[in-house]
């Protein structure tokens, strides 16, 4: 019977058999699963500050309360005690947090900051540059919040004191530049429509393009092949269609490496219509 | 990840982006990057990253099925099933077959906008992106709102797309590959079977005729 079933057979066999418990019995256990087996509340039961440990008590005590409501029937009131306690102990587990992962946790969004508010500044000059020379909008039309070298005198504060290792008040300092930025920059750009226009340098960037396109389709066709619930001629008519747009395909490629680009886009553009041909059947949605 | 949906865990979801523009109107667009060679990928590689492409009866598995969770775990049956969960909310016809934008819209969720902060707002930016196709297939636009609503601006820029045109190649097998929109998309947000969900500007049928 295993054997005839497979892995696979297993699982939607214990599939069929499991019902989930109710959301309340769902959330208890989580909050069972944190009290009683989880690091955390072992250790501020060991050694925790009286303040962490009056926070435990507490979590301890939201459980109670929604349990006792629960058996009484009062199910909302039961739910909103449940998401309290489990609530109470997320905020456990962050101040409970080590000072190693704080501080780590601190470095990364050190970094993150960093390179944000280099991006959005970099954006937002350009922005600024491509403002002032809109007819009819000149540069003062936005009022900078925050002038450039005020971006590079924060910024070097901000190293200094991760520099010093207060990572938190750089991070602190950084937040407030990176909205500053990304505040102005939705002033300058909200409610507009900007278009990425399609323009090729030359024939062979075309090429490139087409090739992408190529690759993109095939891939997503051959994704939606291993999934798809097709019969079996739509199966074979699709592999047809691929079959004559890999034939082109290496036709392109031929004709790309003598140097004939135009004519190998145009080879190229016709193998895509053979993959564009079937996607609908192959079950993507293609407009 | 900035926030955290008070729900169940299931529900983190949603949404990658491609990339803010610049009002540069003036500079050429870039030329595609000449040799950004296509990731070259099995369909077996790319299911890896698509989860959201399994066939209908295998998505929204409860969590000792849904293969992502150990069945064995002794939380695992804890968890609650996505079909409970989605149940009540509004309706898609791609990827967990549930309507993210509309569910908030109609305020079906509540998800807190920082984990921490649980009175922090989104700073919603609209600013649509478009982004020119070859051929009959209509052009893509992705606007931020929508994503704004669910994500931080550092989620995505710099990290993922360069917030300048033209800074940013994107490729339907990079996406599939699980980079640029495909971070998101495909694993928790609709996948790239929704092709009409991206391509969305149809063309001028005149223009394409000449």
């Amino acid at each position: 019977m295993v054997c005839a079933l497979g892995l696979s057979g297993l699982l939607m066999a214990a599939g069929a058999a499991w019902a989930a418990p109710p959301p309340f019995e769902q959330k208890m256990s989580l909050l069972e699963r944190f009290l009683k087996q989880s690091a955390t509340s072992e250790q501020v039961g060991r050694e925790g500050s009286e303040a962490l440990r009056a926070s435990l008590e507490k979590t301890r005590a939201l459980r109670d309360e929604a349990r006792k409501l629960y058996d009484a029937g009062e199910t909302a009131m039961a739910m909103q005690r449940i998401d309290q306690a489990i609530q109470q102990a997320a905020r456990l587990s962050q101040s409970n947090a080590g000072p190693d992962k704080r501080s780590w946790n601190q470095q990364v969004r050190f970094e993150g900051l960093m390179a944000g508010v280099a991006a959005f500044a970099d954006a937002y000059q350009r922005n600024l540059s491509a403002l002032a020379a809109e007819p009819n909008r000149g540069q003062g039309s936005v009022p900078p919040p925050i002038s450039p070298a005020e971006i590079v005198q924060r910024v070097e504060q901000a190293q200094a004191l991760a520099g010093k290792g207060d990572l938190e008040a750089a991070n602190t300092l950084l937040t407030d530049v990176q909205n500053q930025l990304v505040s102005a920059l939705r002033g300058m750009l909200n409610h507009k429509t900007l278009v990425h226009e399609l323009k090729f340098a030359t024939p062979e960037h075309e090429y490139r393009y087409e090739l992408e396109r190529f690759s993109g389709l095939e891939t997503v066709l051959n994704m939606a092949l291993s999934r798809a619930t097709i019969d079996e001629n739509g199966r074979r008519f699709i592999q047809e269609q691929m079959e004559k747009s890999r034939t082109l395909h290496q036709e392109a490629e031929r004709s790309a490496a003598g140097g004939k680009f135009q004519e190998a886009i145009g080879t190229l553009e016709k193998a895509n219509e053979y993959l564009s041909r079937v996607m609908n059947m192959a079950g993507m949605g293609f407009p | 990840m900035k926030r955290l949906f008070p729900i169940t865990p299931a529900l983190l979801c949603l949404l990658g982006g491609l990339s803010i523009a610049v009002v540069e109107a003036a500079a050429p667009a870039d030329p595609p990057a000449k040799t950004e060679a296509a990731p070259a990928a099995s369909a077996a590689q790319v299911n890896t990253f698509n989860r959201l492409m399994t066939p209908k009866s295998d998505r929204n598995q409860p969590p000792p099925l849904d293969g992502i969770h150990d069945p064995e775990g002794p939380g695992t049956k804890t968890l609650q099933a996505p079909r409970d969960a989605f149940s009540a909310l509004p309706k898609s016809s791609g990827g967990n077959y549930v309507n993210w934008v509309q569910a908030l819209k109609d305020k079906a969720i509540n998800p807190r906008y920082d984990r921490l902060n649980p009175k922090e707002e989104p700073m919603i930016m609209e600013l649509d992106i478009v982004r020119e196709v070859k051929g009959f297939m209509p052009d893509v636009v992705y606007p931020h709102d929508r994503h704004t609503q669910w994500l931080d601006c550092s989620n995505c820029h710099p990290d993922i797309f360069v917030p300048q045109k033209g800074a940013n190649t994107i490729s339907m097998a990079q996406i599939l590959m699980g980079q640029k929109c495909g971070v998101c998309h495909g694993k928790v947000a609709f996948p790239v079977s929704e092709c009409r969900l991206c391509h969305s500007k149809k063309k001028d049928q005149a223009l394409l005729k000449k």
